[in-house]
């Protein structure tokens, strides 16, 4: 293609209106030498500017001189391929090739403001913004065409970002802007393609991170390497709420490589030259410390005891006055108590993040699942205005939810206030990891049921105990574990728990009375978002109840499930997921089990069926779980491929949570410090998975990634029953919880 | 000053007295205090810290800790307490290592694993730090054709040995066959532990180029996905085996 004469820096550089009214200290920050140094993704069509308003194309959208897309999406790449499905959409509707598109994710210097990267919304709602803007700006491209050829729009057609209309006309969008910026407003009436149309968007196109990865190229926060970067650990108390009552530093100072040794209050941290200097500085401080600290409970044992004693009164999410009468007056009915344990999001790769201060402006690299709540939050921690900070949003390991990144942020900047004018990398050790991480909520669920003789449910009661999914930072540094360590410390308030613990706690079957209360409990573990939130729980104790409601009235688990259900389109995955196992060949085999399970997660996005598949081996006294096929429905397909990608891989994470994973501890602390004290599942145990897609492209793309979390451990629960006749309540489960006498 | 003592020692107290202009009369008193410390002890009336660090060669007579590196003494209290703290793990070493086909020397700090050396001396990001415990796989690399962790063996001891990280796979022509199988299958999320996979992968494939699946499974235990990518890495290693016949 023919470039435009105009370059986009030449442009820049004899242009400088664009730039008024933004606040220029950011902005002159952020192109400092070696943010460009440090670009991983090394194209760089674009200058940095930080994005104006969220409705003008400019924020979403941006062609530069040299025939490129720029995409910005307030997003985190998180591992769940948010990148390669939003350069779709663009592509799609702004008619240009994959190849000429680039992304960037959330970055307070450049992208818009779209909260946290969490709840499976990244496609429907970035989505949906990028896909306005880029119909929007062909439509504003094409505006511009046909006046400069006095044509109609309709008669104007594109391909690969070059607009043709008679046979002597044709120009490139880069050609048509000649270098200025796409500052027109998204009016979201630009018409978006009929999905019939589409070319890139419900195409398995292959990640391009991927490629650079399998080469070793730089890709993660960990990766970062900037001139005169320092490294440095962070020493976390050996339990919450510990004092530091003595620590030797004396030693530590003089040792070689080591720039810095910094206490304030109970947070005590070291700068090295070398990383490997600050880890055996951090062994012998650690060795050297001393801490007051109190003991913590309850323990596991007494814990769910403790939690139906002792938690708040309930608060009733959903009424149905006489409900229990309605329950008793059934022909049918049944209880249940079903519990979950605190769960890890157990990253791979540690917490990591690198920290700048230059004066009194701060610049983050960071994993987080959020740039403009980490702002907020470290604007809190500081004192000091939001546009002095900077946040970068860079990948970090697998991020499953609310993990360390947000907390390894906020004290890489606390380290880093201590060495100013160098940038400063932390890096967790695997036990801050797993003993500093806030949990999934450990979790009790009762329910109860009725049904008439038919197997038709009219009553359903439901009763959870849990503590708060969510304490993301968002604007209180308290939230910050080592805010609270400090000399001057940040107080940590809850702030009222969430409704992530009854998220899809309501059947979405139709029952014509139902009842839900939730029973807020302070726990002894730090807990916040684990991919799923409460639904993983809710889901395992209502999935699992309707297949003892299925028992207790002798249908098949399928069949009962569709019996009581309105929505075709549950109906409709649950009969693909029938027809694509040949459960109605299934039976009952001896030494086999199967178990199915079905959710719409949040009642509100994907559709997901699975059956699990268990072999059981009596002599052994073992079980093992060795198939399962998932369907989903998750609307429009973007990239199938991510999907089932995403898909397979919640499938095996949720397997792993509900068959092995349970944090360990006692009065003085986490036990489970490593992946010794908490295995997660690895090959040999990973069963064969398979994922089949409903693709509805007439209809809008709901969330995905969190889909599977839920149905999976009642698959397994249900499968387990089906293979030992012992309905394990309690995760996870486990071969010893199974009555062998009686299989 | 005791007989034993080495010269370097010596030299330094010397230098200390010089330096401070100690009163000559003083009484200098000493003993083996323990492993890592000498005590003098003087009498003064002020507290001085200092930070030296010196090489020197102590006397035969101080069993088993030559050469030493006296990290740092300082001087406490009214009594004046010499002490001298040397740290033996401060060594720096010469690493001759043979690192994707080249020969490469470094010079670090004798205990630094090989996982530090690889990432901060050579800028690979391959290898990654996972757990430090040799436990999740993330940091294997390729040594003598075998997949093992790098984040605790010490750098020295990988002298002699041929080392190859995933960096090194890819040539002139373009991809490694299990470079491409890795992006065609779309074997990654978070991509994290993929260097372990494929490393672990290639281990395999170099011993035994036509793996089953639980062959494959077998190699790959060792390494930790959190993502749940595990079926997908069976089938990139499938799918590599497929395309070439040696690896």
């Amino acid at each position: 293609m023919k470039l435009t004469t105009t370059n986009r820096r030449t442009f820049l550089k004899t242009s400088g209106q664009l730039l008024i009214g933004f606040n220029l200290l950011p902005l002159a920050f952020c192109q400092t030498k070696e943010t460009e140094n440090i670009l991983i993704d090394n194209y760089s069509g674009i200058p940095e500017r930080p994005h104006i308003d969220r409705n003008l194309i400019d924020s979403w959208i941006r062609l530069d001189a040299d025939g490129h897309v720029t995409i910005l999406t307030g997003k985190q790449e998180l591992g769940q391929g948010i990148r390669t499905a939003l350069i779709q959409i663009a592509a799609e509707e702004l008619d240009v090739d994959l190849e000429i598109c680039h992304i960037i994710n959330g970055d307070t210097g450049q992208t818009a403001n779209e909260g946290y990267t969490a709840g499976s919304n990244s496609v429907e709602g970035s989505g949906k913004a990028i896909r306005q803007a880029a119909a929007e700006a062909r439509l504003v491209l094409l505006k511009l065409a046909s006046e400069k050829w006095g044509t109609e729009i309709t008669g104007l057609q594109v391909k690969n970002g070059v607009i043709q209309g008679g046979p002597d006309q044709k120009i490139s969008y880069w050609e048509l802007l000649e270098g200025k910026y796409l500052e027109e407003k998204i009016s979201s009436e630009a018409p978006v393609k009929d999905h019939k149309d589409h070319v890139h968007v419900g195409k398995a196109i292959r990640r391009d991170d991927i490629s650079k990865l399998v080469k070793g190229e730089p890709h993660f926060v960990h990766d970062l390497r900037l001139p005169d970067m320092v490294h440095a650990r962070v020493l976390h108390p050996p339990v919450y709420n510990a004092k530091l009552v003595s620590i030797d530093l004396d030693n530590i100072k003089d040792q070689v490589g080591i720039l810095k040794v910094i206490e304030d209050g109970s947070f005590v941290a070291i700068i090295a030259k070398r990383d490997f200097q600050a880890v055996k500085a951090w062994q012998q401080l650690k060795e050297s410390s001393k801490w007051d600290s109190s003991k913590l409970g309850p323990l596991s044992e007494a814990l769910f005891e403790d939690m139906k004693a002792n938690a708040n009164p309930p608060q009733m999410v959903e009424d149905s006055p006489g409900i229990l009468g309605k329950i008793n007056s059934s022909s049918k009915k049944i209880k249940a108590d079903y519990q979950r344990p605190y769960h890890m999001h157990a990253s791979t790769g540690p917490s990591c993040a690198v920290a700048k201060w230059d004066d009194d402006y701060l610049t983050v690299w960071s994993p987080t699942q959020g740039v403009y709540p980490l702002q907020n939050s470290l604007a809190d921690l500081f004192g000091l205005e939001k546009e002095k900070i900077r946040c970068i949003g860079m990948p970090g390991s697998g991020c499953y939810g609310h993990n360390g990144a947000d907390d390894v942020s906020a004290e890489a900047a606390l380290i880093a206030k201590h060495y100013p004018g160098r940038p400063v990398r932390l890096q967790w050790m695997r036990e801050d990891e797993h003993q500093w991480e806030p949990y999934g909520s450990a979790m009790a669920i009762q329910l109860e049921a009725g049904m008439d003789e038919s197997g038709k449910i009219l009553a359903w009661d439901t009763n959870i105990w849990s503590d708060t999914h969510s304490t993301r930072p968002n604007g209180k540094a308290g939230h910050y574990v080592s805010a609270r360590h400090l000399k001057d410390p940040f107080e940590f308030q809850k702030g009222g728990f969430s409704g992530g613990s009854y998220r899809n706690a309501t059947p979405l079957y139709n029952i014509p009375d139902k009842r839900l209360q939730l029973h807020n409990y302070d726990g002894p573990l730090r807990t916040s978002a684990l991919r799923g939130l409460g639904a993983y729980g809710n889901i395992f104790a209502l999935e699992s109840f309707m297949d003892e409601l299925a028992t207790e009235v002798e249908i098949d688990p399928i069949a009962f499930r569709i019996k009581n259900l309105d929505d075709d389109r549950a109906i409709a995955v649950l009969e693909t997921l029938a027809s694509k196992t040949g459960w109605d060949s299934k039976g009952k085999k001896p030494g086999k089990g199967y178990g199915v399970a079905f959710s719409k997660y949040k009642n509100s996005a994907s559709y997901f069926a699975v059956l699990a598949e268990v072999e059981i081996n009596k002599a052994e006294k073992s079980f093992k779980l060795t198939k399962m096929t998932g369907v989903i429905d998750s609307g429009q397909c973007i990239n199938p491929d991510g999907l089932k990608n995403q898909t397979e891989g919640g499938m095996v994470q949720s397997a792993s949570w509900t068959l092995l994973e349970s944090v360990q501890f006692d009065e003085n602390g986490i036990l489970s410090k490593d992946w010794s004290s908490y295995p997660i599942m690895r090959f040999m145990e990973v069963p064969e998975i398979e994922v089949h897609i409903i693709n509805r492209p007439e209809l809008p793309p709901m969330g995905a990634g969190e889909a599977a979390q839920g149905p999976v451990a009642a698959a397994i629960a249900n499968a387990v029953f089906d293979g030992t006749e012992t309905r394990v309540r309690e995760l996870p489960i486990k071969a010893e919880k199974v009555d062998w006498g009686n299989v | 000053m005791a007989e034993w003592l080495g010269r370097g020692l010596q030299n330094l107290v010397q230098r200390f007295e010089s330096a401070r202009d100690l009163n000559k009369n003083k009484e200098t008193l000493f003993s083996f205090f323990k492993e890592g410390f000498f005590v003098f002890k003087w009498y003064l009336n002020k507290i001085l810290f200092f930070n030296i660090h010196v090489l020197f060669n102590a006397s035969p007579s101080i069993p088993c800790y030559a050469p030493l590196k006296i990290d740092r003494f300082e001087i406490r209290g009214i009594n004046g307490i010499l002490i001298f703290h040397w740290i033996q793990n401060n060594m720096t070493v010469k690493a001759q290592l043979d690192l994707n086909g080249k020969r490469v020397q470094v010079e670090v700090d004798e205990d630094e694993p090989l996982l530090y050396v690889l990432r901060e001396e050579f800028g690979l990001n391959g290898p990654k730090f996972g757990c430090g415990l040799q436990q999740c796989g993330s940091c294997m690399v390729l040594v003598d054709g075998e997949a093992v962790p790098s984040c605790i063996q010490p750098c020295k001891s990988f002298e002699g040995k041929k080392i190859e990280t995933i960096e090194g796979l890819n040539t002139i022509n373009g991809l490694h066959p299990l470079q491409e199988a890795f992006f065609e299958e779309q074997a990654a999320q978070c991509g994290y532990c993929l260097n372990g996979m494929m490393i672990a992968g290639l281990g395999l494939l170099r011993s035994n180029p036509k793996p089953s699946d639980n062959e494959i499974r077998e190699a790959l235990e060792p390494v930790i996905c959190r993502c749940g990518t595990h079926t997908r890495f069976i089938s990139a290693i499938k799918k590599a085996s497929q395309k070439s016949a040696k690896f």
